[in-house]
């Protein structure tokens, strides 16, 4: 028997034997799930990896880095003295100090945690449920989310010691994304209006917010820095499931199409992560791989300016090394040097991983390779300083912070329902 | 219409949920019972199936892949219950098979009977592959998607599920006096 002539044999049967029908049992499934509470939606990791603060230094001349930045410091040098006994704050951008990390607990309220001590501090507390904080670039602030409702919620500010909370949004629905700006007055968010994901700009003093309509379906919307001159985001034009990623003026205006193509509709364009310098954008896409001739994730940085995309390049399979493996949802570091994403194997385990940015190496893998879990990404983020990532594996009440030099990393009992945010310190 | 409905449920709509869950059964039952071939495995798989679709349904994260997902969710409740079955038959210790007939190998019962005993000697992992492609009619690409492994793994190891169950049927159609299967799987 001819191998084609054995797989039409082995289809007729499978075809044949499903007629074996199990007795009818939809009501009592249907009894269950209605007694079963849905999970809360901020978990997936795709919905609520909150925009890292990011820069790059390497594409910007050292002189014309200096010229920015000296000022900027002595700037913020002379404020300190005169402020006193206020805290020096970091810029709104590059390698930072690793302060606290702020996570929103199963109990409704917030906490901080010091990651080296372990010691933490309610931040938020009280009878409403507040979820999900997110510090702001300069770690003087941080946002957060309240409502009883897991699609109904609201936005709040507070300063970093949990005083001073103001609501900078009415109520939205399906609140999935946000980032601050540069210069720390607006909140760019995407929520649901009308059944369409939407672009919300909130003023962080709380005297307001509007939505940004820019004629499409929109998700994963970052400011592009370090002038707040745009914003970038993931649009599907004509309504269609055909993504790009798109730039606009927060006033609406100027509209333009940054990447080269529209993707198609199981990959093009996931997950794009735009750099702090707003240079380049990582994405991941699903595509043929000339090497290996099969379609793969691969994961893609786009420089916004030069249309130059480059893939960076994959690494073999560790159980099967004749095979290659999917790679993709990268995150640069905050020097914008390195990028860290995940690579799958052939044993259903994905190991977390570390790249130069600019695509020169398949890069090293940090942390142990972890069972996927029902198809759910760890979810990560490098630490302000980038020495480190800090990890939230699916369905673990743990968090792990793991140093990028292999040396052993610490474990925080921290039952968060995301990942945590790092605030940033001044060097 | 089908987006729509996982939209509502994803929102808690629990009607919406029934009718996607209506609409679903009938094909998550026939895909349960080829992999594990034991009725109330296969409906165990199903529930399990059907109460993480709903309990998880809010992370999704595109609604579009709703039907890959909900086959991802089955696949690995089927490879649990197959797990367990398989502790359970340990613990009972060990169960014959039928002697494969050789006289009869040329007609089509036995050559059913022939398919059926190379299919259970596979891993549960293996089944799901065969079942997905060679019975869900999915693309290589949607079963790797499904299975949450890289495409050429997906193809190499199809590859070498349908080259043991031939193997097996070859070993049938041999005579192996008093053979005695230990486990199913």
């Amino acid at each position: 028997m001819t191998s084609d002539r054995f797989d039409r044999t082995v289809a007729e049967w499978l075809h044949d034997d499903a007629e074996h029908h199990l007795p009818d049992h939809l009501a009592d499934v249907l009894a269950r799930t209605s007694r079963t509470p849905q999970r809360r939606w901020w978990s997936s990791p795709e919905r609520w990896l909150p925009m890292p603060s990011l820069h790059r230094f390497t594409s910007i001349p050292r002189i014309a880095w200096l010229l920015v930045i000296l000022p900027l410091l002595a700037a913020l040098g002379v404020a300190a003295l005169i402020a006193g006994s206020q805290p020096r704050l970091p810029a709104p951008f590059g390698l930072a100090r690793n302060g606290v990390v702020a996570y929103g607990a199963a109990d409704g309220d917030i906490y901080g945690v010091d990651p080296v001590t372990a010691s933490s501090t309610p931040l938020i507390t009280g009878a409403q449920r507040d979820v999900a904080p997110f510090y702001s670039r300069d770690g003087a602030r941080f946002a957060f989310l309240r409502g009883a409702s897991d699609h109904l919620l609201t936005a709040f500010v507070a300063q970093a010691d949990g005083t001073g909370v103001h609501a900078v949004t009415p109520v939205l629905t399906d609140q999935v994304w946000w980032d601050w700006s540069y210069d720390e007055t607006r909140l760019a968010m995407i929520s649901t209006v009308d059944g369409i994901k939407k672009i919300t700009i909130a003023n962080t003093d709380g005297s307001g917010s509007r939505i940004l309509d820019v004629g499409m379906p929109a998700d994963f919307v970052s400011w592009r820095g370090p002038d707040d001159s745009e914003l970038v985001f993931r649009g599907y034009p004509d309504n269609t499931s055909h993504a790009g990623i798109f730039a606009v003026r927060p006033d609406g205006k100027g509209l333009r199409r940054v990447s080269p193509t529209l993707g198609d509709q199981v990959g093009g364009y996931q997950y794009p992560q735009t750099a702090q310098d707003g240079t380049r954008v990582a994405y991941t896409a699903f595509e043929l791989d000339p090497a290996s001739g099969v379609m793969l994730l691969r994961l893609h940085v786009l420089d916004l300016t030069s249309g130059r995309d480059i893939v960076i390049p994959g690494a073999p399979d560790p159980i099967d090394p004749t095979l290659p493996t999917d790679e993709g949802y990268g995150i640069f570091s905050a020097d914008g040097r390195q990028i860290a994403f995940w690579r799958d194997s052939s044993d259903n385990k994905i190991v977390l991983v570390v790249a130069p940015s600019d695509g020169s190496s398949p890069g090293h893998s940090i942390g142990p390779a972890n069972p996927k879990v029902d198809g759910t990404d760890p979810n990560f983020d490098f630490s302000p300083d980038a020495s480190m990532l800090v990890v939230r594996y699916p369905n673990e009440a743990v968090v792990h912070f793991l140093p990028l030099d292999g040396s052993p990393g610490t474990t925080l009992p921290l039952d968060a329902g995301d990942l945590p945010s790092w605030q940033r310190r001044a060097p | 219409m089908q987006r729509d409905l996982v939209e509502r449920a994803r929102k808690g709509d629990h009607d919406a949920f029934a009718e996607l869950a209506g609409a679903a059964i009938s094909r998550l039952d026939s895909t349960a019972w080829l992999i594990l071939r034991d009725p109330d495995q296969a409906k165990d798989a199903v529930q399990e199936t059907l109460v993480r679709a709903w309990r998880d349904l809010p992370t999704l994260r595109s609604t579009d892949r709703f039907d890959a997902w909900l086959h991802r969710l089955l696949v690995r409740a089927c490879i649990d219950e197959a797990r367990r079955l398989r502790r359970h038959r340990v613990d009972v210790e060990l169960t014959p098979l039928d002697t494969p007939s050789i006289a009869d190998t040329t007609s089509a019962i036995a050559d059913r009977d022939q398919l059926e005993r190379g299919f259970r000697r596979l891993e549960p992992e293996a089944r799901a592959l065969i079942v997905l492609h060679h019975y869900l009619d999915l693309p290589l690409p949607e079963v790797a998607s499904v299975l949450g492994m890289p495409l050429g793994t997906a193809k190499s190891r199809l590859h070498r599920a349908l080259q043991l169950m031939r193997a097996a049927l070859d070993a049938d159609t041999r005579p192996r006096p008093g053979a005695r299967e230990g486990r199913l799987a």
